[in-house]
């Protein structure tokens, strides 16, 4: 064995003395570099993960907030119709109320003016008539004026019999 | 109210006479109060009222007897015929009534046989 190593050309104690740098190196490496990094790396990593989670979570609020609101639309809409057609009923009530009160006051009025129209012929015919008995009456008396006595006559004798009955 | 001072001077006359004094007295006491009183132009009135009131006094009636035409004397006595003495008539006319007559009893009522009551009611 020792032969071997000798013809192989090494020495025991340079090999020692490298072999203790080198555990000296990779300690401080190990203490200087490698921990921080893996620190580093597992903090990163950390992060990423909450980052994923936190955009998994944004994502499923989004999708809630996305149902929400569209219920909420449909509830807006639902009620928007209700209020329409509510409306709608009102104004046809209202229609029908106006359209009502309308033909009332037409009727009204329809109804005034045919008074009017009938008062109106009433007071034409009245002065027809008056006019027409005017007429007559002249025309009468006319008439007694042609011959008066007679009608005088008449008239007295008619007297006399009332006083004697009275 | 209306004074009606033509009544009033013939209740005056008619009270004094029934009171039994003068009529010369009384006729002169009334011509003297007519003139103190500057009532001369009623006189007629007066007169009329007295005679109202002396028909009534007797128990007779004042009739006004109105025609459309000065009545003939025939008619007159027909008419006259047909009240008693004591009544007063008067006849008068009024043209308006186109024909017949029309009586006035005491000036409360009336019997109207003229022509133009016989038109009213018949286009009443």
């Amino acid at each position: 064995m020792q032969e071997l190593v000798s013809q192989l050309g090494l020495d025991w104690k340079l090999l020692l003395s490298q072999g203790a740098n080198f555990l000296i190196v990779v300690g401080v490496l190990t203490a200087l570099v490698y921990r921080p990094l893996l620190k580093i790396l597992k903090e990163r990593r950390e992060k990423i993960e909450l980052g994923v989670k936190a955009g998994e979570m944004a994502e499923v609020k989004l999708a809630e907030i996305e149902t929400e609101r569209n219920t909420k639309l449909k509830e807006i809409e639902v009620q928007a119709i209700s209020i329409v057609r509510a409306s709608e009923d009102q104004a046809k009530k209202k229609a029908e109320e106006i359209l009502g009160r309308a033909e009332e006051k037409s009727e009204g009025l329809i109804k005034n003016a045919q008074e009017i129209i009938d008062q109106k012929e009433k007071e034409a015919l009245k002065v027809l008539d008056d006019k027409a008995v005017a007429l007559v009456k002249e025309a009468l008396v006319k008439t007694v004026l042609l011959k008066p006595e007679e009608i005088d006559e008449k008239l007295i004798g008619q007297a006399i019999s009332d006083l004697k009955t009275s | 109210m209306k004074a009606n001072i033509e009544k009033d001077y013939a209740k005056a006359f008619v009270a004094l006479l029934d009171m039994k004094m003068k009529e010369e007295d009384v006729i002169a006491g009334l011509i003297n109060t007519v003139r103190k009183n500057f009532h001369e132009s009623k006189m007629a009135k007066i007169v009329n009222e007295i005679e109202k009131l002396l028909v009534k006094s007797s128990g007779g009636k004042n009739i006004v007897c109105q025609s459309a035409r000065e009545l003939s004397v025939e008619n007159k006595n027909r008419i006259k015929a047909e009240f008693s003495k004591d009544d007063q008539i008067n006849f008068s006319v009024n043209k308006e009534l186109v024909a017949g007559v029309r009586f006035v009893f005491d000036e409360t009522t009336e019997l109207d046989k003229s022509f133009r009551h016989k038109l009213k009611v018949l286009f009443s």
